[in-house]
């Protein structure tokens, strides 16, 4: 074998043994790099020239179309949406990843259970994003008795604004109006009051209906009872004019009707002000006792309605940017739905443990006299950490920056697997365009290969800093 | 620094005082970093309690109820998904699968990589830094560039040779393979750096060839890297869905993401049977993990932090 | 669930065997016997094929293929492709080494593949049997006048679901029949206040586009609908606007009439999770009506039983039982009759004796008649007797198929190039359907089909 002790002479070598010389001094060298090369070759630097070739031919890859398919990238809404959420992307997530992979980096430092902490943050890495996507999916589930988002949001929802007896369902609309059947109409507040007025020694009744038959056995509901006339005093009933043995009349008592028990009511005089309240019984009957003469409506206070409380739905396209009164090209581009919002804190939740790794090994090697002497010298840790650390750190922090820009500029299978359906279009980036668009449902292959050199030419720069600093 | 200078009195009162300060924040820095952990592990725990509780809770209570009715828990779902065996479909014929691509990639790589570093850092020819860093450049490439010439040269490689890789194990362990060696190369290149050059001078002085040196001296210095290496790749590829999907489609046999994917897909309601599933993709990944924790941290610091 | 479908499955082909064995099953065996006698002579050697179906109906389908094996010595390689049908063949015909036959369910695919001859003509292979389809169905498979594919399996989206036993809580006695009833339906269902009338599938969006499609066909006539499916009528033509309106008149202001609301929709509504609303597998149902194709089926757990009737529960566990009505026209449209569906239609790729036989086998009305008796299947071979049907939902079903008076596929499987577009769209208007934004998007999907169909 060749060795560099081995050389012959070489003053007196002529040129082609010269050559012959670098051959058998290199050829082991250079049989040991063939493999990588000539794999790289085909499957990575063909394939890419390739491509690019094909982002300037038609969709058969036969004839020259110059810069059509980058025109129509451009002019796609859904590709413009693609660009944005990956826009998103990359303004919100990689700041966040490196802020606290530095903040539980530097925390680690003063705690005697630092492995333990570092695994639990660094373990997600190692879980498929298709696995990780589905534990995320079922966290920001709508119903709160899937996801733990929302029934920590329910929790506390319930805590201000308690559900009253008969909750609306505001996620289809309602309205307490929307409940009102037989004698009852929308008051202020959220309130029913009845329709027609009452006097002392009459009789009020009051039809709703959308009542959900499990609230009723919830409650104990029992049969309603046509109110009795009582001297100087109203009696009334509100009952659930809701008969699937009547579905069509709505103005007398059915045998399967129930009364509406718990009702907060309020008698209400001529002039608006309350002159008394009372609560419904089982069989939704009430009386108001010792009324003074004149004429009443009766009101359903508006907390038996309060609403109860309705998942975020975290997984939806919703902006949570006002995109009210702009066009669609307008709109998929200042949207920025609440879905990319929740894939990012899974992302952070994927990824936050490499940003720590890196950052904790920085820490490691940086000169402790410096921030020692900082510290002795009376500088706060919030000082120390920005006057001194963050500079001293800059090199590492800015690879992590870019690199998660980089993986960001790719992110592909966690929206695949966490969007629902509906979500689907609206949450897109580059790279799920490009499978879209290239292997599912007719290969646009020159599209693809069109938004495949786009991202191409976004990465590129990125990774050449990184690079740049790496070596530096 | 300035320190020096001051009187000691005065030294000594800051350092009490540092002292103080520092006991008070190591309390609220030990709630702060217990919440954060618990933050982090609530989605784990919900995949493995979602996995061991029945269909019927499922959307009737959530998973964190089980830790005030421990009964709930039930290895049903695991009975369930098992009940196949290795028929293909299966969660057990995906987990073969997976690792029968996962595996090849994973010692074709760091073997590849290893040699190509080794050539780059030790060889004496020029050019060397430039081929460096037109193999780290690729880097930059992502995959999604590639799949479609790609699923094309395996057809011409099917009209050349009668042998072609699409829709097989092979082709999907090829592109893996290509797409794994420019981070290989340059993680262990620049690992290889730190090898002093002299200990390989000694070996030429007794005459070693270069085979020999890689071999016997390199190669054993660098095992930490190269474990490193192959504990990413193993994950990447374990945890990869696009390709499989390119280039599997066609396949009887799918690896478990691909698994997870159409169960997700087809029965977004079921996820206490895709979650099982699930749990079963994530076992393999993190026995790995704690078996080699400590050369996966190395691995994350020798690819970014030089 | 796939694994729960297999143990639903092999009861399924139980039934079968059972009913194989009876008089109603006499006349299958009869026919079945005859097709496969025609190839009987054991050719031997293998042949693939793919096809969109996995879990239930992968079994259902290996049992059709079964008695081909058998008598031909032909072993069949079957890979089921599921959502990832489209995607797989179209890289397995640009890597080389596509299946011998595939089973695609859309006819674009058809069309594209036959341009670029990857596909063989099939007059000449299946011979006589071409004749068992209806021209519609002739027309969907054939390109430049040569026909390349058989229709083996159709889908009549035609089709409403209900839990009998949530429409007699809310007092509905008869299913409606005319648009009107089915909107007085609905409000008496949300008047009742447990369930939501309908738990609407949206998914990506092709849900929503089969509902307007439906809605489409009846209101203006398969004429008309064809005009829109080929682009030279207008999406902004008021036929479409007016659809629109009917589709948010379902839907309720602002989802009101939807299981969970417009959100809960959107969240739940991917198929088949939102089948469970109406058919759970445990607790009891949520919604009253679910709309999608008779591909439904296959979704509701097997404790349900087909029909209606008194002795049906809203337990999920005690009797459950599940039905479909027909879509509902508006009461005086001339096009009540049309109907809209799809389809998975059998090509040839690779030709040899055993591709061929294979072909001709699933052109036969044995080879359809042994997935009707399993049930989730309905064939538009007309020579299928409606007694190889298991039960009276699926022979309704059938029968509304073979005897529609017009036929019409899927319109946004035809849209090649922008169908998922289409399905942005659809659920873009099915959730602000004012009509500023409706006359917004049927602008967008003007330029958006022009862009892809060059007119």
């Amino acid at each position: 074998m060749t060795s560099i002790a081995a050389e012959g002479p070489r003053v007196a070598a002529p040129r082609g043994s010269h050559r012959r010389g670098w051959w058998r001094r290199n050829w082991v060298s250079l049989a040991f790099l063939a493999p990588g090369i000539i794999w790289l070759l085909a499957i990575v630097v063909y394939p890419t020239i390739a491509t690019i070739r094909f982002s300037v031919y038609d969709e058969t890859a036969t004839k020259f179309v110059g810069l059509h398919n980058f025109a129509s990238v451009f002019s796609t809404d859904a590709i413009l949406t693609a660009f944005k959420n990956n826009i998103i992307w990359v303004l919100v997530f990689p700041f966040f990843v490196t802020f606290i992979g530095l903040m539980v980096a530097v925390l680690t430092e003063r705690i005697r259970w630092a492995t333990a902490f570092k695994t639990i943050i660094v373990m997600p890495i190692v879980f498929s994003t298709t696995a990780s996507a589905l534990v995320w999916r079922t966290i920001f589930d709508l119903d709160p008795h899937i996801g733990v988002v929302n029934a920590i949001e329910q929790t506390v929802s319930d805590w201000f604004a308690t559900p009253g007896a008969y909750p609306l369902n505001s996620s289809i609309g309602q309205s307490a109006a929307s409940l009102a059947s037989f004698n009852a109409t929308g008051g202020p507040g959220g309130t029913l009051v009845t329709k027609s007025l009452v006097h002392p020694g009459g009789t009020v009744m009051m039809g709703l209906t959308r009542v959900s038959a499990v609230t009723l056995q919830t409650l104990g509901a029992t049969t309603p009872v046509a109110p009795k006339k009582m001297a100087g005093g109203i009696a009334g009933l509100v009952w659930n004019d809701f008969s699937p043995l009547q579905t069509s009349n709505t103005t007398t008592i059915v045998s399967d009707e129930h009364g509406l028990p718990n009702l907060r009511l309020s008698l209400v005089s001529s002039t608006g002000s309350s002159v008394g309240s009372t609560v419904t019984n089982s069989s939704g009957n009430f009386s108001f006792t010792h009324v003074a003469q004149g004429s009443y409506h009766v009101e359903i206070l508006g907390s038996n309605f309060q609403t109860a409380f309705v998942g975020t739905f975290w997984l939806g396209s919703q902006s949570v940017t006002p995109t009210s009164g702009l066009d669609q090209t307008a709109q998929s581009l200042l949207s920025v739905p609440l879905i990319d919002l929740a894939m990012i804190i899974s992302y952070i939740w994927i990824w936050a443990g490499f940003a720590m790794v890196l950052i904790g090994a920085g820490l490691a090697s940086l000169n402790r006299e410096v921030l020692e002497a900082a510290e002795i010298d009376g500088a706060t840790e919030w000082q120390t950490l920005r006057r001194v650390t963050i500079p001293m750190l800059a090199p590492v922090l800015t690879v992590v920056f870019v690199t998660m820009v980089i993986n960001v500029l790719k992110v592909f299978d966690i929206i695949l697997n966490m969007a629902p359906g509906s979500s689907q279009g609206p949450a897109t980036t580059l790279a799920l365009s490009i499978y879209n668009d290239g292997f599912t449902g007719g290969i646009h292959s020159g599209l693809a290969s069109a938004i495949a050199v786009i991202l191409f030419l976004l990465v590129v720069p990125a990774m050449l800093w990184n690079l740049k600093k790496i070596k530096g | 620094m300035t320190v020096v200078s001051k009187v000691a009195s005065v030294r000594e009162r800051r350092v009490v005082a540092l002292a103080k300060r520092l006991r008070v924040s190591k309390a609220a820095v030990n709630v702060i970093l217990a919440l954060v952990a618990v933050f982090w592990l609530v989605p784990t725990i919900s995949l493995l309690v979602i996995s061991l509780r029945p269909e019927s809770l499922f959307g009737a209570s959530g998973w964190w109820t089980v830790f005030t009715a421990p009964s709930q828990l039930t290895w049903g779902n695991y009975a369930t998904i098992f009940s196949q065996g290795f028929a293909s479909g299966g969660v057990l014929d995906s987990l073969v699968t997976s690792l029968e691509i996962t595996v090849p990639v994973t010692i074709l790589v760091a073997m590849i990589s290893s040699l190509a570093a080794y050539s780059l850092v030790f060889g004496s020819w020029r050019g060397r830094d430039i081929i460096f860093l037109v193999i780290v450049g690729l880097m930059v490439v992502p995959l999604q560039v590639a799949l479609i010439p790609v699923v094309q040269l395996y057809r011409e490689m099917g009209t050349l040779f009668g042998l072609n890789p699409y829709g097989t194990i092979p082709g999907v362990i090829i592109f893996h393979v290509a797409f794994g060696l420019p981070f290989g190369i340059f993680l262990m290149r620049n690992f290889l750096t730190g090898i002093p050059r002299d200990l390989l001078e000694a070996g030429r002085i007794e005459g070693a060839g270069e085979w020999k040196i890689f071999y016997r001296i390199v190669l054993p210095l660098a095992l930490p890297a190269i474990a490193s290496l192959a504990i990413f790749q193993f994950i990447w590829v374990w945890n990869d869905l696009l390709v499989a999907l390119v280039f599997l489609g066609g396949n009887v046999h799918t690896p478990l993401t691909i698994f997870l994917y159409d169960q997700t897909r087809s029965l977004a309601a079921n996820y206490w049977i895709v979650s099982t599933g699930a749990v079963v993709s994530i076992f393999v990944p993190l026995i790995v993990f704690f078996s080699f924790q400590r050369y996966f941290v190395r691995g994350v610091l020798a690819g970014a932090v030089k | 669930m796939r694994v729960f479908n297999r143990v639903k499955a092999s009861r399924k082909i139980l039934i079968a065997a059972v009913a194989l064995t009876t008089t109603a099953g006499l006349s299958i065996v009869a026919s079945s016997g005859s097709a496969v006698a025609s190839t009987s002579k054991k050719i031997g050697g293998s042949v693939s094929i793919w096809a969109e179906w996995t879990s239930t109906e992968q079994q259902d389908f290996k049992a059709v293929l079964q008695p081909f094996e058998d008598s031909t010595g032909i072993t069949v390689h079957y890979t089921g492709k599921g959502s990832n049908m489209d995607t797989a063949l179209d890289a397995a015909v640009a890597g080389g080494s596509p299946p011998a036959v595939a089973l695609v369910p859309d006819p674009g695919t058809l069309n594209t593949l036959a341009k670029k001859h990857a596909i063989q003509p099939l007059a000449s292979v299946i011979g006589n049997e071409a004749k068992n389809y209806g021209s519609a169905w002739t027309s969907l498979a054939t390109y430049k006048k040569k026909l390349y594919g058989v229709w083996f399996k159709g889908a009549n989206k035609n089709t409403v679901y209900y839990n009998p036993a949530v429409f007699a809580a809310a007092g509905i006695t008869s299913t409606p029949t005319t648009w009107t009833a089915l909107l007085a339906d609905e409000k008496t269902i949300a008047n009742g206040g447990t369930y939501a009338p309908v738990s609407l599938c949206t998914d990506i969006g092709w849900p929503v586009a089969d509902l307007f499609q439906n809605l489409f066909v009846k209101l203006n006539g398969a004429a008309a609908y064809n005009q829109l499916a080929a682009h030279t009528m207008k999406w902004s033509n008021s036929d479409v606007t007016n659809t629109f309106a009917e589709m948010a008149a379902l839907v309720g202001t602002g989802g009101s009439n939807l299981l969970g609301g417009m959100k809960g929709a959107l969240a739940d509504g991917s198929f088949p999770s939102c089948v469970t609303g109406v058919f759970p597998s445990s607790g009891s149902p949520t919604a009253a009506m679910v709309f999608e194709a008779d591909f439904v089926t296959t979704s509701v757990p097997s404790k349900y039983t087909p029909g209606s009737g008194k002795s049906c529960t809203l337990s999920a566990t005690a009797s459950p039982c599940y039905d479909t009505f027909n879509f509902p026209a508006p009461s005086a449209s001339a096009y009540a009759g049309d109907i809209q569906g799809s389809g998975d239609v059998a090509m040839l790729l690779k030709s040899s004796r055993q591709s061929k036989a294979l072909i001709k086998y699933l052109a036969s009305p044995s080879a359809a008649s042994i997935w009707a008796n399993l049930g989730g299947f309905v064939s538009p071979n007309k020579k299928v007797p409606l007694g190889a049907y298991p039960d009276t939902v699926a022979r309704a079903d059938a029968k509304a198929l073979t005897s529609a008076k017009a036929f019409v596929f899927s319109l946004d499987d035809l849209q090649v190039g922008w169908e998922p577009q289409l399905w942005a769209d659809m659920l873009n208007v099915l959730q602000d359907p004012s009509a500023s934004n409706v006359t917004t998007v049927e602008a967008l999907m003007d330029k958006q089909a022009t862009t892809a169909l060059g007119h």
